[in-house]
């Protein structure tokens, strides 16, 4: 059992917009190599990506950490940034609380954390105001 | 002595020196070097032809049907690409009138064909109702790309066929009425600027069997046009195509039509993408939800599009600045019958007949999901250990793909010259280490 879960860390700095993606990118080729569906793969792409995203725009910098096991796959991000007041709020769709700059840029339309949800099986999320999040989740992988 | 891969890609045994040019710049990483020689990996490949370009002695060609095979029909018909129009600096009548003169009974466009494609695709976009983006069709080398890498993507393929395919389908029935001939006595052949296209008429996907007879690279009669092209006697009135056809030969002449007939969606974005990193680059960011709101991906495996292609002759920018001339210049009606290319698109012409497949198992590391794991921890292990260069010397592109042949069974650690060296050395220090030990009977040093 122990030695059939793979993890990885990735560091992502807060406001690098150019290389904004690039960990979802690695967490979505490694799924492909390990067979899983397109479809799926798909869904932990998009999640993985809002939660990437949301670093990038509000955040100082943070940590993807991602686990494979069987049954089901684990992906935290955790980050050094202001924290979300009212994690409620910012699960419904639309609310925004992205700069508007980053508004202008086509980013922050609110729909980050709703589409995390959507996607994942289950979500986590701590924040404390002023230290930083912790956005957990985790997807149940079609196979054992 | 000649490889042949597919039966399409041949390498050159003789002239091929095992360096590893065509392998780095393998975008597709489909080229390993093996005892000196390069081979090709068919599951990865996609037959773009980007190989035959960087070859610095010409090694890698396509194996082509030659014009002798055309002895073996009654009638022939040449249906060439558009981007031989922008091989020579003449007018694409001239060029028609000498593929007549060069052994063809009759010629073709492909251009015209795209005139239909355009239209059948404008019904299809009107029509549609599943995920965006919609991905052109036109280049069998992203369709293969998209099988390979991003089968998430597969139903969004636009599923028009080829111009050829489309012109060669009509031709076969009308001539073979006119000329009281059997379905087999005529030979149709697809003039083509890539090998992904010769490939896309031998080994298609997309139907039962290809209405074509065969694909002869424009390059393979490249040399017999030069020379026949100043012999013709009277240029005939060959060109029927008009800008929207003749245009598909270079990028962006796909989405131009479809602009100019508005059926892009006005809240959507649709964009042109040449080179295959750079589709790569685009499909990624699309399938993580980076890039959004994108209606149709005009991709195209070539710089420049299909005048970029592989077995073509002239320069590509050159190519392209006289398509771009011969499109500007052209105000004629198309004489397509836009509503009989409807009806017919409507009783489900033009259309694909199968249903494309993904091919993952190229990407993905074992089939069965607890080995595909053991390999990937291994794989990122030897990975780690590895230099990090990428220098090509143990005949893999990088030392990831050199990690991934060494789980795969198809290289070995050693390969590395670095980790070979290492190995050495340690072994050096072992002998050393031996050669001072001396029985306790001898005095001490």
């Amino acid at each position: 059992m122990e030695n059939r879960v793979l993890e990885w860390n990735y560091e992502i700095e807060g406001r690098d917009f150019r290389n904004a993606g690039k960990i979802s990118s690695k967490v979505k080729e490694i799924l492909k190599e390990l067979g899983f569906d397109p479809p799926f793969v798909r869904r932990v792409a998009i999640a993985s990506y809002e939660a990437e995203m949301n670093i990038v725009c509000h955040a100082e910098k943070g940590m993807l950490h991602f686990t494979v096991s069987p049954g089901e796959l684990r992906i935290v991000v955790r980050d050094k940034g202001p924290g979300i007041p009212d994690i409620e709020l910012a699960m419904q769709e639309g609310y925004s609380t992205a700069p508007p700059e980053i508004r202008e840029m086509g980013f922050g339309a609110g729909m980050g954390l709703p589409n995390i949800k959507k996607n994942v099986t289950i979500l986590n999320i701590v924040s404390t105001v002023g230290e930083g999040t912790v956005v957990e989740m985790i997807i149940t992988t079609p196979f054992q | 002595m000649k490889i042949s891969y597919k039966g399409i890609i041949a390498i050159d045994e003789d002239k091929c020196q095992g360096c590893v040019n065509c392998m780095m710049s393998c975008r597709a990483e489909a080229i390993r070097i093996y005892e000196g020689k390069a081979r090709i990996l068919t599951d990865r490949c996609i037959y773009c032809g980007k190989c035959f370009r960087d070859c610095p002695v010409g090694a890698i060609d396509a194996k082509p049907h030659l014009l002798g095979d055309l002895k073996r029909y009654r009638y022939t018909i040449a249906v060439p690409s558009p981007s031989l129009y922008a091989q020579f600096p003449v007018s694409p009548n001239r060029i028609l009138s000498t593929l007549k003169l060069i052994g063809f009974d009759d010629v073709y466009e492909a251009a015209l064909g795209a005139e239909i494609a355009s239209i059948a695709t404008q019904e299809y976009l009107k029509e549609y109702r599943g995920s965006y983006p919609i991905i052109s069709s036109l280049c069998p080398a992203i369709i293969r790309l998209v099988q390979i890498r991003f089968p998430n993507f597969i139903d969004q393929i636009n599923p028009i066929e080829l111009p050829a395919e489309i012109m060669a389908k009509n031709l076969r029935e009308e001539k073979t009425k006119e000329l009281g001939l059997s379905k087999g006595k005529i030979g149709i052949f697809y003039l083509v600027p890539c090998p992904a296209k010769m490939v896309a008429v031998a080994k298609t996907e997309t139907k039962y069997k290809s209405n074509l007879n065969g694909a002869i690279p424009i390059s393979a009669v490249y040399g017999e046009l030069l020379r026949t092209i100043k012999e013709v006697p009277e240029e005939e009135d060959l060109q029927k195509a008009t800008g929207t056809g003749v245009g598909w030969a270079v990028k962006g002449g796909e989405i131009r039509e479809l602009e100019r007939r508005r059926s892009l969606r006005e809240d959507k974005e649709s964009i042109v993408v040449d080179g295959i990193k750079n589709v790569i680059n685009v499909l990624d960011g699309i399938e993580n939800g980076k890039l959004r709101n994108i209606e149709f991906i005009e991709a195209r495996a070539c710089p420049e599009g299909c005048v970029g292609g592989a077995l073509t002759v002239a320069d590509r920018y050159v190519a392209r600045g006289r398509i771009r001339k011969l499109v500007i210049s052209d105000e004629k009606e198309s004489e397509i019958k836009r509503e009989e290319v409807i009806k017919h698109f409507r009783e489900g012409d033009y259309v694909f007949e199968k249903r494309l497949s993904p091919k993952s198992f190229a990407i993905c590391l074992d089939s069965d999901p607890v080995k595909a794991v053991e390999k990937m921890k291994l794989r990122d292990e030897i990975h780690g250990s590895l230099p990090g260069l990428d220098c090509g010397a143990c005949g893999a592109p990088n030392c990831r793909a050199l990690a991934d042949d060494v789980v795969q069974g198809r290289a070995e650690i050693t390969d590395c010259i670095f980790k070979w060296r290492e190995k050495v050395k340690d072994l050096t220090q072992e002998v050393t280490h031996w050669a001072e030990k001396k029985p306790h009977s001898l005095p001490k040093r």
